[in-house]
């Protein structure tokens, strides 16, 4: 019997606990349980068979921790084989007459994954590959994933269930009790990977009982298109006389798991403290129901590893502005790997209120796709919003979703064969919402009809690769109403047709209309209402547009998606259009020097970054940006710097300090063209592998900068072979280590050594709360910085020599 | 025999924006240096999630092991601190790892505010230490605490962090890793030891005074230390 056509008309009972029971029978503390398999198998199958007696449809095979973490090769093998065998001998041994399925169990690696761990995503992968490959190898039902604590990791497990076997597999994730995982993802963020990537159930597990779990629960039968599981512990667990109790009883806990399978839930069991007598009392209770129906709940919805952003009524803003076109600085940036740029870039915008990011990294000059790979992993370390990645590059396409955490928007897919070929299938195995533009090889049809007709080969075709209507969107593509006086209403009534009668979501890159006119921005927001009136669910923008927030916000309060305009008078309140900040930065520079400075030099002492960019940008007006860097922000650093050094200012006030000469470089830096801005020596700036703490190193990249020194920060946990292939590359005189643990020291050794032999040029300078002078001089270094003023000097003593 | 792991939560009380400046290493804070400090606190109190799990477990104290039945800790200091205790309570306690990602988009782009938050971070994971050893307090009176002791302190190797780790089962109760190089992720997270019972005489230095670094930028200034 196939255990999904079962579950159509049963509900599915899992089974419960295994680890106290082992433990009741004398696994020691510390013991691998999974061992128990091939030394203890009476043990187990007597266990597994009390829980088929009990009715369970579904039993775990005991490999919750079976993988290359804890066990080598053979023994991995060994310990599945014998697992599996293990369960198939109790379903044969049990008097239950119900359908009976084994189920290969994969719990967590206990690691947790780059970039706040130091597990690989593509090495957690292969790890749980090569337990997938086992499970069916020795003929598992169905891969079983639970007690998932984090979204990436849950990822990375599924994505290997899916690409070694062909079997059902369910996912089960262990949610705290304010409702969401540990590394943050709710419950509907979950839903929304999980079922993008192809999961046959998902649910909840462990951590909490089944009353603390009903919100969650409740979360996932409102979001999920798929059957949803529970397999909560029987409470929590308290210490009675020396014997561990948990505190919900059998009766209860059936109670409890029954009333939500009454809400929709469709399989059930139980988890840590529950027994064969918990499942059969459970049992009792929904043996022979037919669960409630599961529907297709047609939400186009992406995620990242917190949040959900779902596409509807109330309409997306993604912001554009992630994106080298037209854009010098941006492509400066791109070229010279500042990723601290881009990052900026993502966050300002978010601080403006978009809920998408696009990401379009693309440049002729660079590796685009591990250019798009990085910054998407480094917008995901900082910043919760999903992404919208975009671009022309298939390969790059794939690189970026398959490591994406969460679901992502794919930015695009249009009506060509050879384009739905590329990217369709990427959809399927990774999960993501597709925008697709209606064009096709014949270029873009002059007609609504024509759009639409493209839309409806598009839905088509999706459906042959298992991709429904619901993670498409459509962009009816904006054209320059100057060159073409329909082009806006053919646009607009394409999109209200897909919105209305094909009922499938729509997005528009608006700015395109208003092309080769004067103040375009009025032009955009008469559009994007229009827009928005025929149903679009969704529009590429930019965020600092004050009349394009305006139109999304009064939008928003006229059509009953924004409580007491609340959004609306937020948003102006704090609202300020660009005329009156012309006028604050003339306040400010027409406030006369004072004494000690000029107002620049003071705005820099005093830390006011806000101050220093603008009385930069007038100064701009009549002075030279070379000039305002030797009279103004140069001497003000060195004040700043030499109090911190006489202990008059502390680190808070240096880098407030140095934070606002860099709002001043920034001015500086794009009114300048890249040629003339003068630099200092190279200096390769890395925390060692092993270590993530680079707060120590951040500063000092930032008051390297802030004396004219070209940084290159290769960030945190990065190997020898790294640091030393890029100061070879740049022939960097110099390299700044740093490292705060005692564990990692010997890191920071082992790349000094490196350096030695392969760039034997360089002089290291290395810092960090564990070394001092004399650890520092014992590991090769060539000079030690107690803080990060300490490295400038010594840097600026090494340019001397050179 | 070890009692089972459980986890403990209560509110912390408000943050103590002195003690958060002393981890950000300054001493006299300006005007602007206390309204970054204020902001901060103010934005990274909402992204805190606060968790704590522990266990009791037996103990056999010799002249430089520690035996907790679940692993032998080899250090004299350890064995010195809990002289007498025939119990203890293991804990680990973290801030989330939301904080780390505020730490590290500010790490990016201002790092005056990312240090407010690493300062934050620290200033909150003792709260909660402190607020669950007060509590453990209440529940083991009349028999006293020993203050709480922690792997890497004295001669306790970082290593003790594994079996503790284990013990605890960190990761599934509170989200908290070990990585290959003992860091700890979230990175504002705290495991601990605390000793049962014995003569409060017995009791080791407690905080700055336990420590040997005397030019450290942090250390507490004596009337701090009550």
């Amino acid at each position: 019997m196939n255990i999904l056509s079962y579950m159509r008309d049963h509900v599915l009972l899992l089974d419960g606990g295994m680890g106290s029971l082992l433990q009741a029978r004398g696994l020691q503390p510390g013991e691998h349980p999974e061992r128990w398999n091939i030394t203890h198998p009476d043990v187990i199958v007597a266990v597994q068979q009390a829980y088929f007696d009990a009715g369970t449809n579904v039993v775990n095979t005991n490999t919750f921790g079976a993988n290359a973490l804890k066990f080598d090769e053979t023994e991995l093998e060994a310990i599945i084989a014998a697992a599996i065998a293990n369960a198939r001998a109790a379903a044969e041994k049990s008097r239950g007459t119900q359908p009976k399925f084994v189920a290969l169990d994969i719990g967590p690696t206990g690691r947790l994954l780059k970039p706040y761990g130091d597990l690989d995503f593509e090495e957690a992968v292969a790890i749980f590959a090569q337990v997938v490959r086992l499970g069916v190898k020795y003929g598992a039902d169905l891969v079983f994933i639970e007690t998932m604590n984090d979204s990436y990791e849950t990822k990375a497990a599924l994505l290997a269930a899916k690409e070694n076997s062909t079997l059902p597999v369910f996912v089960s994730n262990a949610y705290g009790a304010d409702g969401k995982l540990m590394t943050g993802a709710s419950p509907e963020a979950m839903c929304a990977m999980l079922e993008g990537m192809g999961a046959d159930a998902i649910g909840a597990n462990c951590s909490l009982g089944p009353k603390q779990l009903r919100g969650v629960v409740e979360e996932l039968l409102a979001c999920a298109s798929v059957p949803v599981m529970l397999k909560p512990n029987a409470g929590l667990p308290r210490s009675v006389d020396g014997k561990t109790v948990y505190d919900v009883a059998p009766e209860e806990f059936a109670a409890e798991v029954a009333a939500l399978v009454d809400k929709g839930v469709a399989v059930c069991g139980g988890c840590c403290g529950t027994t064969p007598d918990y499942i059969a009392a459970l049992a009792a209770k929904v043996r022979g129901r037919k669960p409630l129906p599961v529907t297709d709940k047609g939400r186009t919805v992406v995620s990242s590893y917190t949040r959900a952003v779902t596409f509807g009524a109330d309409p997306v803003l993604i912001g554009e502005r992630i994106n080298p076109t037209g854009k010098k600085r941006f492509k400066e940036a791109l070229r010279a790997d500042d990723m601290d740029y881009i990052l900026t870039e993502g966050l300002r915008q978010q601080e403006q209120g978009v809920q998408v990011l696009d990401v379009n990294v693309g440049l002729p000059e660079i590796d685009e796709k591990a250019m798009l790979v990085r910054a998407c992993g480094e917008l995901q370390a900082v910043c919760d919003l999903p992404l919208q990645i975009d671009t022309a590059d298939p390969a790059a396409m794939e690189a970026a979703l398959r490591r994406y955490n969460g679901k992502a928007l794919v930015n695009s897919v249009n009506g060509k064969a050879e384009s739905m070929a590329a990217i369709f299938p990427l959809v399927k195995r990774y999960g993501g919402v597709v925008v697709a533009l209606t064009l096709d090889e014949g270029g873009i049809p002059a007609t609504a009809e024509g759009r639409v007709a493209i839309a409806e080969k598009i839905l088509q075709t999706a459906e042959t690769y298992g991709i429904s209507k619901k993670d498409i969107i459509f962009d009816t593509l904006a054209m320059t109403v100057s060159a073409e006086p329909q082009a806006a209403k053919v646009t607009l009534a394409a999109l209200e047709h897909i919105e209305r009668v094909l009922d499938v979501r729509t997005s528009l890159g608006v700015s395109n209309v208003s092309f080769g006119l004067p103040a375009r921005e009025a032009v955009n927001a008469a559009f994007f209402a229009a827009a928005l009136e025929r149903g679009l669910s969704a529009a590429i923008m930019n965020p600092y547009s004050g009349d394009m927030m305006k139109t999304y916000h009064a939008h928003r309060a006229l059509h009953g998606l924004d409580e007491n305009c609340a959004g609306y008078i937020n948003f102006m309140a704090h609202f300020q259009p660009e005329e009156s900040k012309k006028e604050t930065v003339s306040a400010v520079s027409a406030a006369p020097a004072e004494e000690g400075g000029s107002a620049l030099q003071k705005a820099i002492m005093r830390g006011l970054a806000e101050q220093a960019a603008q009385l930069t940008a007038t100064l701009l007006g009549d002075t030279d940006g070379l000039a305002i860097v030797q009279q103004h922000i140069i001497p003000a650093l060195d004040a700043v710097g030499r109090g911190f050094e006489e202990k008059r200012v502390y680190l808070p006030q240096l880098l407030m300090s140095a934070e606002a000469a860099s709002a001043a470089f920034e001015k500086i830096k794009a009114a300048m063209t890249v040629d003339a801005a003068p630099q200092r020596s190279r200096i390769v700036l890395a925390t060692v592998q092993g270590d993530i703490h680079d707060i120590g190193k951040n500063i000092l990249k930032l008051l390297l900068e802030n004396y004219g020194f070209a940084v290159t920060d290769l960030g945190r946990d990065v190997s020898p072979q790294l640091i030393c292939d890029t100061v070879v590359q740049l022939r960097a005189p110099m390299v700044g280590l740093s490292a705060l643990m005692t564990t990692t020291v010997p890191a920071m050794e082992q790349t000094i050594a490196a350096l030695r032999e392969k760039a034997p040029w360089a002089r290291v300078m290395v810092g960090g709360a564990v070394l001092t002078r004399d650890y520092a001089a014992s590991i090769g270094a060539d000079g030690y910085g107690h803080d990060a003023m300490a490295g400038v000097r010594l840097a600026e003593e090494w340019e001397k020599a050179l | 025999m070890m009692t089972p792991i459980q986890r403990w939560s209560a509110p912390l009380p408000p943050v103590d924006l002195r003690e958060m400046l002393r981890y950000a290493a300054c001493r006299a804070p300006d005007e602007a240096v206390t309204a970054l400090a204020k902001e901060s606190a103010a934005e990274g109190e909402k992204v805190l999630r606060p968790a704590l799990c522990w266990r009791e477990v037996p103990l056999r104290v010799e002249e430089d092991t520690v035996d907790m039945g679940f692993a032998v800790f080899p250090s004299k200091k350890l064995a010195a601190a809990l002289a007498g205790c025939e119990r203890a309570v293991v804990f680990a306690a973290t801030v989330g790892l939301d904080l780390d990602r505020l730490i590290a988009r500010y790490g990016r782009l201002s790092p005056a505010r990312g240090l407010m938050m690493q300062a934050l971070g620290a200033e909150r994971i003792e709260a909660l230490c402190d607020a669950f050893c007060a509590w453990l307090a209440e529940e083991y009176a009349p028999l006293a605490l020993r203050p709480r002791f922690s792997p890497g302190y004295g001669d306790l190797p970082l290593d003790g962090q594994r079996a503790l780790f284990t013990a605890l089962d960190c990761h599934k109760e509170i989200g908290l890793y070990l990585n290959e190089s003992l860091l700890m992720s979230p990175t504002k997270s705290v495991t601990a030891i605390v000793g049962i019972g014995g003569a409060e005489s017995d009791c080791a230095p407690k905080g700055c005074t336990a420590c040997d670094n005397a030019a450290c930028e942090m250390r507490r200034v004596e009337h701090n230390e009550q």
